[in-house]
């Protein structure tokens, strides 16, 4: 990992430079380090009026950090930032001196940002959740007078026409998204689709004339996307709205149709490319990491069974043949929500809620192919005991399971590797093998041993991560969630060993996405 | 220097209380507000004992077992329901002040309001060099010193005190590999009980008790704590020997009265220019949106 | 009779503190243990304008809450960086400074009132003359009852009107979602300056009704339990509406009432009220954290 690469910024196609307007907000130097690594390197952009941008990269490559910058967030750790959005230009440089921490009228704040026209979006939603549709649009209108106490009190005819004003425009707006007769409801009992076409409704009620939208396609089914998707082309069209939209590889295909400008982050570094050369290079992709992982799998492992659990694909390899001994893992009917919104389970037309099922015998991988939102951490969270489950049954080497606490499922053999969060920042490397319980250290890890864990990179915490977890002894059942994503090509190669050498157990392996095919 | 001295022993009993503090609130992340309730409770079971004309060891020994257990008690009864039901840390801290109110009103039950102490008469002087310790000073600081030093040994290399430090940093990943967090929160309040009664001895020994001091004790102890840093399991003694300086000089210069004055501008300043403590962390990003 | 409306002005006291701490409580999603320091800044700030200074009534109560509002600064400039736990320990800090300075600005020499012995220190201030208006002088019973009661009222309708105001719905969505309501562009430390001013200047307002009342004002008025028992009655009276600290000041009032008709001796009755008051909270955390009355969980 190394300091910037040479930026790629591709020569602006007839369809893009139609659109593109002034600069709005630009970008120089931009650095961001966490725990001592770099994960923003020298970045450089700058963002037009009107234009449509896809930002992508692999599910860790700092696209929210991004974010949570040009959004007045989170402060970088160098770099310049210009934000012109109404014609007045302000300049923000970093590093800032210390005094400008402690200043109580400093500018670089999310309320300072929105108020010049910088609007943002969250992966999950934020709409107010103790009010209903209505007042979480009304509560964006800019400059109420009612929201001075004072005004309250004395100014009551000036309060009650502004506030006239912002219900029947936050009514006008719901009405646009066919949401008239869900005014009155509270933003917990609208649908997932429903509930992300207001909150960006509420955005632009407060005059967002740039928006940065957070992946707004997780979790939506075919008719939610297609609605999201249709009310940001309209905003684009119509409203002349400037759009960096981030997406999961998912769902880029449906972005780029009418995107203008892509902006790639990977290992720290943006590149950006007109959204033309973006659709040829994914049109020229290879089919996707399934049939290389098809290709790693044990010998002899045939597809067994293909499930579709809402929104996302199961397919279980088994390399023995199906005798009639009893499942290593079984699920039936298994409901989770979080929070408020239904996650693992669907609701039929009639308002019952359906559990997933699935069984894995010895010997079996399964692969759990979702996009983000559609709830593959959620199940494999569910499984080792971190997170509640609302109904349903796991039975796990026959015993029930839904009752026990972590650590009792972690002793009967079920592994858990969780995608990120899975180190332990304050130890040694040796203090993490030693309470992993492996006293022979693994030849990869033997030059970091006497290492902080914080002070190691994001691949050298995966590798112990992973070295912690599969040379454990006495597992029978790994489940793991998103192991690809920080990992070279050695340790993928020690990964699929390892599932080939553990003829007894069983695998479920959770992805991120895949481009769907049939196999 | 004399003062010096004062500064330093005082600030390893504030210290003492304020590592009792954060061993529950590092692990758990509860605000322990009942730990007050213990510090005044354990000396008045001591009193009454060697009213009962028990021994020393046996009246001591029997007033930190009851310290222990009485915290232990807190994370049985209250805590780890609470936290089995998901609850927030709001409700965590106010059952916590709950059941200090509930201690400290039963202690004026039982004994009445007034201050008590634990020794009779004028304490005895020892002189090393230019500085003039009383007993209690000395016992004081060589308890206390002692008490850390161990404390600090079992978390640096016993097997329990690493799960202790990996129970900080990620619980949800220790419980994957297999270890009952149950039972490790019950051996965090049982230390924080351990902690919090030694110092509460040690105090009582030297100036006196009354049902009332707990609380004050104890903010003075989270003042330490976020002086020292509350992320690092060093920081609250660290924060306990700068308060104890800082006081004993304030008391010195100017007046006892005072002494407040300055440990809350102490507050006040670093809460504004460092809020994370003299040898605390930058919080991860997703604990400062 | 007499107890009655002995009953009635002390309920209409607390109604006034536990609807001010609501707003903190309620609507910043933020526990106070200060309020019992604001509202003995009100007493003291009362006695010291009526005995000293010879204000009226009005002119003093007007001055209590001016003082008390600055001093939320205390409170509000740490609510902008602090949260749960942290803006506690603040608020306790806060609390214990209030105390310590009604307990220590004193000097046995001098006169109480002056600039060296302010508050006159353990003795408290004495001889505070009841409410004066122009030229009528509330001094009966009956007449302090309606002027509590009317005060309370008109904190009750002030507390409606700005908490169902656009204002009160800025400060639900703070309540609910901090950063996403930055994110709309809105002010939010603004609002919280705001909050803080008015709750402290209203637990002023209850300190002067007291102060007026019962003639004599100690710092025992700023103590830690005092606070305590004010979180109590919005926690278990519920957060959040209007009916929820009316219910808890109700609730809490009653509970001393109770035990003396129970008949527990004097000396143990305070302490037996106030481990009533642990009890609750710890119950309260159990069994309904959002109070008995209330719609909001705390965080």
């Amino acid at each position: 990992m190394n300091s910037a690469q040479p930026q790629t910024h591709d020569v602006a196609g007839p369809a893009s430079s139609s659109k593109a307007g002034r600069v709005l907000m630009s970008v120089e130097g931009l650095r961001k380090d966490f725990g001592g690594q770099p994960v923003l390197d020298n970045i450089e952009l700058s963002l037009h009026e009107g234009e449509i941008v896809l930002l992508q990269g692999v599910n860790g490559s700092a696209k929210t950090t991004l974010l949570n910058i040009l959004t007045g967030n989170l402060a970088p750790d160098a770099g310049t930032i210009h934000l012109s959005v109404n014609g007045n230009e302000e300049v923000f440089h970093f590093p800032r001196r210390s005094w400008q921490d402690m200043n109580v009228f400093d500018r670089f704040t999310p309320e300072h940002f929105a108020c010049k026209g910088v609007g943002r979006e969250w992966q999950d939603i934020r709409l107010f959740s103790s009010q209903n549709l209505r007042d979480n649009l009304a509560v964006a209108a800019p400059r109420h007078v009612g929201e001075n106490p004072l005004a309250v009190l004395f100014r009551r005819e000036a309060v009650k026409e502004n506030e006239h004003h912002a219900c029947s425009e936050a009514s006008v707006a719901l009405d646009k998204l066919g949401l008239h007769d869900r005014e009155g409801s509270s933003a917990d009992k609208v649908s997932l689709g429903q509930a992300k076409r207001a909150a960006i409704a509420r955005a632009v009620q407060a005059g967002a004339r740039i928006l940065f939208l957070d992946e707004p396609l997780a979790g939506l089914d075919e008719a939610g996307t297609e609605q999201v998707l249709e009310m940001l082309k309209d905003l684009a069209d119509r409203q002349r709205l400037t759009l960096v939209i981030v997406e999961h590889v998912f769902n880029v295909s449906k972005i780029l149709e009418f995107a203008t400008s892509a902006w790639t982050l990977k290992n720290g570094s943006l590149s950006v490319e007109s959204a033309a050369t973006v659709k040829m290079q994914l049109a020229g992709l290879s089919i996707g990491p399934v049939a290389e992982i098809q290709k790693r799998l044990p010998p002899g492992a045939v597809l067994a069974q293909k499930t579709s659990l809402n929104g996302a694909d199961l397919l279980i390899f088994s390399r023995n043949k199906r005798t009639d001994d009893p499942p290593l893992l079984e699920v039936k009917e298994l409901v989770v929500y979080r929070g408020n919104r239904l996650v693992l389970g669907s609701r039929d037309e009639l308002g019952n809620i359906h559990g997933i099922s699935f069984a894995l015998h010895r010997g079996d991988t399964g692969l759990m192919l979702a996009a983000n939102g559609h709830g593959k951490t959620t199940l494999a969270e569910s499984l080792a005991g971190l997170v509640k489950i609302a109904s349903g049954q796991i039975r796990f080497d026959g015993v029930p399971i839904e009752q026990m606490p972590v650590w009792e499922r972690a002793v009967r053999g079920l592994l858990f590797l969780p995608a990120r969060n899975h180190t332990f920042a304050d130890l040694s490397v040796a203090e993490s093998l030693k309470l992993a319980g492996i006293n022979d250290c693994p030849q990869s890890l033997k030059l970091l041993l006497h290492r902080r864990v914080s002070q190691l990179s994001l691949g050298e915490k995966q590798r112990l991560a992973f070295e912690c977890a599969l040379r454990k002894k006495n597992y029978i059942l790994g489940v793991l969630d998103e192991p690809f994503s920080a990992l070279d090509g050695a340790n993928v190669q020690a990964l699929f060993e390892h599932i080939q050498n553990a003829k007894d157990c069983a695998f479920l392996i959770c992805l991120p996405n895949q481009i769907r095919q049939e196999i | 220097m004399q003062i010096l001295c004062n500064g330093i022993i005082s600030g390893f009993t504030i210290g003492l209380l304020a590592l009792a503090f954060n061993a529950v609130y590092l692990p758990t992340r509860v605000f322990h507000l009942a730990l007050g309730g213990v510090f005044a409770v354990v000396p008045f079971i001591a009193w009454q004992l060697l009213l009962w004309k028990q021994s020393w060891p046996a009246a001591i020994f029997v007033a930190v077992a009851a310290g222990v257990l009485l915290s232990l008690a807190c994370e049985a009864f209250n805590h780890a329901r609470l936290e089995r039901t998901g609850s927030s840390s709001g409700a965590h801290l106010i059952s916590s002040l709950g059941i200090y109110i509930v201690m400290v009103q039963a202690i004026a039950l039982m004994w009445g309001n007034e201050n008590k102490v634990l020794r009779a008469g004028v304490d005895s002087v020892v002189k090393v060099e230019q500085i003039t310790l009383t007993h209690a000073q000395l016992l004081a600081g060589v308890i206390s010193l002692s008490v850390l030093l161990a404390f600090y040994i079992l978390l640096r290399f016993t097997n329990i005190g690493l799960r202790l430090r990996a129970l900080a940093d990620n619980p949800s990943q220790l419980a994957l590999h297999g270890y009952n967090t149950r039972h490790l929160r019950f051996f965090a309040f049982s230390i924080a009980g351990l902690l919090a009664s030694v110092s509460s001895l040690l105090v009582a020994y030297d100036i006196g008790f009354d049902p009332h001091g707990g609380l004050i004790a104890l903010l003075l102890a989270i003042v330490a704590v976020i002086i020292g840093g509350r992320a690092s399991w060093l920081g609250p003694v660290l924060g306990g020997i700068v308060l104890g300086l800082i006081r004993s000089e304030v008391a010195w210069f100017l007046s006892a009265r005072w002494q407040d004055a300055a440990t809350y501008a102490l507050l006040a300043l670093f809460l504004f220019v460092r809020p994370r403590g003299i040898l605390g962390r930058n919080l991860r990003l997703e604990a400062q949106s | 009779m007499n107890y009655l409306l002995h009953l009635l002005i002390y309920l209409s006291i607390y109604s006034i503190v536990a609807m001010s701490l609501n707003m903190i409580v309620g609507y910043c999603g933020l526990l106070s243990l200060a309020q019992a320091g604001y509202f003995a800044v009100g007493s003291y700030v009362y006695a010291l304008t009526t005995l000293k200074l010879g204000f009226g009534f009005l002119p003093a109560l007007t001055l209590a809450v001016g003082v008390a509002a600055l001093l939320s600064l205390a409170l509000s400039l740490p609510a902008w960086r602090f949260k749960g736990d942290s803006f506690v320990m603040v608020s306790l800090a806060v609390q214990t400074l209030f105390f310590s300075m009604f307990f220590n600005w004193s000097n046995p020499g001098a006169e109480p009132g002056t600039v060296t012995n302010l508050t006159n220190g353990p003795f408290g201030l004495a001889g505070i003359p009841k409410p004066s208006f122009f030229q009528f002088k509330a001094d009966s019973l009956p007449s302090i009852a309606i002027l509590s009661l009317v005060l309370a009222t008109l904190c009750g309708l002030l507390c409606w009107r700005l908490l169902s105001s656009p204002w009160g719905r800025l400060l639900k969505s703070m309540r609910d979602d901090e950063l996403a309501l930055r994110g709309l562009g809105k002010n939010v430390r603004l609002a919280k300056l705001q909050v803080f001013a008015i709750a402290c200047g209203m637990a002023a307002i209850a300190g002067a009704i007291y102060a007026s009342y019962v003639g004599y004002i100690n710092p025992s008025a700023a103590s830690l339990d005092q606070s305590i028992l004010m979180l109590c009655m919005v926690l278990v009276g519920g957060v959040s509406n209007l009916k929820g600290p009316l219910v808890g000041a109700l609730v809490l009032l009653t509970i001393p009432e109770l035990l003396r008709f129970a008949q527990i001796p004097d000396e143990f009755a305070a302490n037996v009220r106030l481990m009533l008051y642990g009890v609750a909270l710890v119950l309260m955390m159990h069994f309904r954290p959002q109070g008995i009355a209330g719609e909001y969980r705390i965080q």
